[in-house]
């Protein structure tokens, strides 16, 4: 072993600092040991994660051995995904996991969090030593790439990964998967699709399986994402991330119930991810199953404290979620209102010194009151706001989108309207302010939005015209996924999937689905145009309901 | 995953399997140190025995949790890419006290820059059972090769200057697959060829375009014992 490869090595590996995590004393210092044999000069222990994240703020490590198992604190996945999220942990450094088994068992919620190696357990000094070397000198060979990729100069990356790859060394196929993700990245998506689709040509490797069901999402090619996705999932696959996007699409689709129990099953494996529980939250309170959307939403707000994620709004969206319960649900007792006061009242603590939150927590407030039958204190807290909130000019978007919501459910739809047709003339140009405006309102009141409904219908009209329920019915759920209010939208949705009944029989699920769609639209009201098609098709959808009923028994 | 029984049972194994594994790391670990306080041949050999039969144990535990995820879930590979020397080093290195002690020279013959797509603990565990089964049966040396096919995929000869195997486990290994229940295991002998049979069944989890690995058993011109994996 004694070559000048070896001195060099004993060289490179003295200047790194290095990290070990172990719930277990022994091993924690054996590993420790071993790292000081090799050359290591710096070598901290941290026994479970909170200790980790104390030593990772404090020092910027080279090297971090980290068991994967450890008792009850955060697992060494978990620690890796956090380390990653808040940038604590450099692509140029090496995040090791040592772990017991043999066999893929581990769940990274994303691809990014894949550690940069395994270590099965048990180990001796000089497979770490192998282990660790290889990994050292590859991170050196690859110190430009991933020193751009830290910097988010990501074009800078792909062009030294084009490169490297070129010199057809080991590292090639490296280098892809490093070159597919910064493609990604800077959304140049057909780029990226080419790579990965080259890549499993001649390779069924799951990173590439993966980054082309992200391409194909990205470009539009639903079906296709659908399909990808499906496949790694039947195949095994431990990528969390995967099950999000196939539930995004699911939901996109419309089939937000399925897309909710694709959700469940990701969420029960790996519950730690704020993206997935924002999304649990938010489909399933559009499947109308509140108790799931208030877990959802509570651990939001729990797993984003102290966080980048943080914000007021994830507490108004579990005090709307349970108002929502308590109108739809015509909940009498008050319990549940005194649950959505406590939330507000949390929140209004929390940020106290800003004035503007209060505000905001003030006028859900509202929504919360009159949700539960309290009109009076609900038009008093919206005076309030009204005279606390100063000119319109100076309000925030948020604010007034507030108000917009909770003049709504007041039943004060006029002044909604007004103030939401204000808001989509000012902010025309900001696709998230234009989202949230039609998500309010009954109909799209956005440019974008009307072009979009538009659109929607002609294509949903000739579906129709060629009898291709399905595919309407697919189309209209979609579209209700950004505009779920919408009563010409919702009727058409009813409409097409009642058509299919008509052709293929009679679903639960179809059925439920309507209902659904009905129930949102219930507050229509005889003056309003679409009136009598609503009443026509509640009818249709009674028959349906009844003749199923009667097949089953 | 429908009966609630086989979910707990599989939990406790893979509990137990984690605790054994600590202790076995322990136990390596605190071995090796042994080795360098004390240079003593007469020790160093004894330790050996300690460390291949702590080996044993490893071996068989990853191949009893193996054929457990065989027969009730799915054992899923996972393909990754792995530098070829690299990992065969180290599978030479995990069990190099035990060649040290018994004057075994161990040879890799492979191209440095080879890489191969293959899941590196499951494939892991094949080699270094073999090593640790060619430690005890080699004369004085064994020779790793390794060389890409050309279909893309990679052939792993590990080869000893022993006396070779015994016919009737070479045939066992020429059927298309390793009946484990008529021949294979064979309790009353003491040799249960379970190694053999993971090997095979872990081999054929590798699939490419079609094809899907193999294992081999052979004897050299010259007399000694060849294992043969090939993965596409």
């Amino acid at each position: 072993m004694q070559t000048p490869n070896h001195l060099a090595l004993t060289k490179i590996f003295k200047q790194k600092t290095a990290l070990v995590i172990d719930d277990f004393p022994d091993m924690r210092g054996s590993i420790r040991r071993m790292l000081i044999t090799f050359g290591v000069e710096n070598v901290d222990t941290a026994a479970n994660g909170e200790d980790a994240f104390a030593k990772c703020k404090e020092n910027t490590y080279d090297l971090i051995v980290a068991d994967y198992n450890l008792g009850n604190s955060k697992n060494g996945q978990q620690i890796l995904e956090e380390l990653r999220h808040k940038h604590m942990l450099k692509n140029t450094s090496i995040y090791m996991m040592v772990t017991a088994e043999t066999t893929k068992s581990m769940v990274f919620s994303a691809l990014e969090c894949q550690p940069d190696d395994y270590l099965t357990k048990p180990f001796t000094q000089t497979v770490l030593q192998k282990r660790l070397t290889r990994l050292i000198l590859e991170k050196e060979a690859l110190y430009a790439i991933n020193q751009s990729i830290d910097n988010l100069n990501f074009d800078q990356a792909i062009d030294l990964c084009q490169q490297r790859i070129e010199e057809k060394d080991k590292y090639e196929f490296r280098c892809k998967k490093l070159k597919g993700n910064c493609l990604i990245q800077k959304k140049r998506f057909k780029k990226a699709k080419e790579l990965y689709e080259q890549v499993l040509d001649e390779r069924n490797v799951e990173w590439a399986a993966i980054g082309l069901g992200k391409a194909q999402l990205a470009l539009g090619d639903i079906d296709q994402a659908e399909s990808t996705f499906s496949n790694l999932i039947a195949n095994g696959c431990l990528c969390m991330e995967v099950y999000d996007y196939l539930a995004d699409i699911k939901n996109r689709k419309g089939f937000a119930e399925e897309a909710q129990s694709i959700l469940q099953s990701a969420i029960e494996v790996s519950p730690f991810s704020i993206p997935r529980q924002r999304m649990m939250a938010q489909i399933s309170e559009g499947n109308n199953c509140f108790g799931d959307a208030e877990q959802a939403h509570r651990k939001v707000i729990k797993l984003s404290q102290n966080s980048v994620y943080e914000s007021p709004e994830h507490h108004f969206k579990l005090a709307r979620c349970i108002a929502t319960d308590i109108s739809q649900n015509g909940l009498k007792d008050n319990k549940r209102l005194k649950e959505a006061q406590e939330v507000i009242r949390l929140c209004k603590r929390k940020y106290k010194s800003n004035k503007d939150v209060n505000l905001q927590s003030e006028a859900v407030l509202a929504n919360v009151m009159a949700s539960a039958g309290q009109k009076e204190k609900s038009q008093q807290a919206i005076e309030h706001v009204e005279s606390q909130a100063g000119d319109m000019k100076t309000q925030t978007v948020a604010l007034q989108l507030e108000m917009a919501r909770s003049y709504m459910v007041a039943g004060q739809r006029e002044k909604a309207h007004e103030l939401l047709v204000a808001l989509a003339e000012k902010h025309a140009d900001d696709p998230d302010i234009c989202d949230a405006i039609d998500q309010i309102s009954d109909e799209p009141l956005t440019a974008k939005g009307k072009q979009k409904a538009i659109e929607l219908n002609d294509k949903a009209k000739q579906l129709f015209a060629n009898k291709e329920y399905e595919k309407a019915v697919s189309l209209f759920g979609q579209a209700l996924t950004h505009y779920p209010n919408n009563i010409g939208l919702n009727l058409n949705f009813i409409l097409a999937l009642v058509r299919k009944m008509g052709s293929t029989g009679a679903s639960q699920e179809e059925l439920d689905r309507c209902n659904a769609a009905r129930d949102r639209i219930s507050h229509i009201t005889d003056s309003h145009a679409l009136h009598e098609r609503y009443q026509v098709l509640c009818k249709h959808l009674e028959k349906l309901s009844k003749s199923f009923e009667a097949e089953k028994a | 995953m429908s009966d609630q029984q086989p979910v707990e049972f599989s939990m406790l194994l893979a509990s137990s399997v984690h605790d054994v594994k600590n202790s076995l790391a322990m136990l390596i670990q605190s071995l090796e140190q042994l080795v360098e306080e004390d240079t003593s041949d007469e020790r160093k050999s004894k330790y050996s025995i300690l460390r291949g039969e702590a080996s044993r144990i490893n071996h068989t535990l990853i191949h009893l949790l193996g054929m457990y995820r065989l027969q009730t879930e799915r054992l899923t590979v996972n393909l990754q890419e792995v530098y070829v020397t690299d990992f065969l080093e180290e599978q030479v290195a995990s069990q190099q006290l035990l060649f040290d002690v018994n004057n075994i020279s161990v040879v890799v013959d492979c191209d440095e820059d080879l890489t191969a797509f293959f899941d590196e603990n499951l494939v892991a565990g094949i080699i270094s059972n073999v090593l640790v089964n060619d430690a005890k049966y080699t004369k004085d040396s064994i020779r790793i090769e390794a060389k890409p096919t050309k279909s893309g995929g990679i052939c792993i000869d590990v080869i000893d200057n022993g006396d070779g195997f015994p016919d009737s486990i070479i045939e066992s290994t020429q059927s298309d697959t390793i009946d484990h229940s008529a021949r294979g295991i064979d309790f009353s002998s003491g040799s249960t060829n379970l190694g053999l049979y993971f090997a095979q069944q872990i081999a054929s989890l590798h699939q490419n375009k079609g094809t899907q690995g193999t294992i081999q058993l052979s004897n050299t011109e010259s007399g000694g014992g060849k294992f043969t994996l090939r993965l596409p």
